[in-house]
């Protein structure tokens, strides 16, 4: 594997996690009351660039490394459902979520009396559970490949 | 709720829903995968590349189209509401085609 894959597999895998605990921080402060929308804004704009950032750099990875090399391996292996279920469903589920972080960030970024803050909360609770997941799903790809 | 937050509430709400169908269709029909592989090199950025270009538009249009005052949670109300059911048809379609195979 190229330093380029490698680096890419890294960045992927941190922003990644680094988008799903920013995530995790801003349904915690979606129950706090009053809404501390200074905090909110920069949080799901950085829980955005996160999404996005895991995106690039996690598609260029399975674009190039993954499907010629790893897909096989887990194919072959003792648990070729692995990829069927985990990588397919994580793959795809995560491309909704960079379109919904954008979304919550517009949310957030207009006048506090226009925010209902239950629905800010379901929205913001949906965006962890969902990249909770994903996470999840890509450790047990890694445990396939191993 | 000012008309660009509508467009982009309403626009990714579609653009999830785009994702998810074609994801589920390209998977039974082999051509329609081809066909973003080859379009795109990948067909997996070719979902990506057709979800932000859905984005564009369906924004866009959204943004200039003039609309009857609506409630200013409805459209995030339609983002959830989307976000769960995209969520969980895949889930279940990858279910199937796993335990199918």
């Amino acid at each position: 594997m190229t330093i380029w894959l490698t680096l890419s597999l890294i960045a992927h895998v941190a922003f990644g996690i680094t988008g799903t605990i920013i995530s995790y921080a801003l349904w915690l402060k979606s129950l706090h009351q009053p809404l501390l929308l200074g905090w909110l804004r920069k949080a799901s704009a950085l829980a955005t660039i996160s999404y996005v950032t895991a995106w690039l750099t996690g598609g260029y990875y399975y674009v190039v490394q993954y499907g010629a090399n790893v897909k096989p391996i887990i194919k072959a292996g003792a648990y070729p459902w692995a990829h069927t279920f985990f990588m397919e469903a994580k793959e795809h589920i995560f491309l909704l979520l960079p379109f919904l972080a954008l979304a919550i960030t517009g949310y957030v970024w207009q006048n506090q009396e226009q925010i209902d803050q239950r629905w800010l909360q379901r929205v913001v609770a949906t965006q962890f559970w969902l990249s909770a997941l994903v996470t999840l799903f890509g450790v047990v790809i890694s445990g396939a490949v191993r | 709720m000012t008309k660009l937050l509508r467009a982009l509430h309403l626009s990714t709400a579609t653009t999830m829903i785009a994702i998810t169908g074609l994801t589920i269709a390209a998977e039974l029909n082999s051509p329609l995968k081809n066909w973003l592989a080859a379009t795109f090199s990948h067909h997996w950025i070719g979902k990506g590349v057709i979800g932000v270009v859905v984005l564009v538009v369906v924004g866009g249009l959204c943004w200039i189209w003039p609309h009857r005052s609506i409630s200013s949670q409805r459209p995030v109300q339609f983002v959830w509401i989307t976000t769960l059911v995209c969520s969980v048809a895949l889930l279940v379609f990858f279910g199937w085609l796993a335990l199918s195979h």
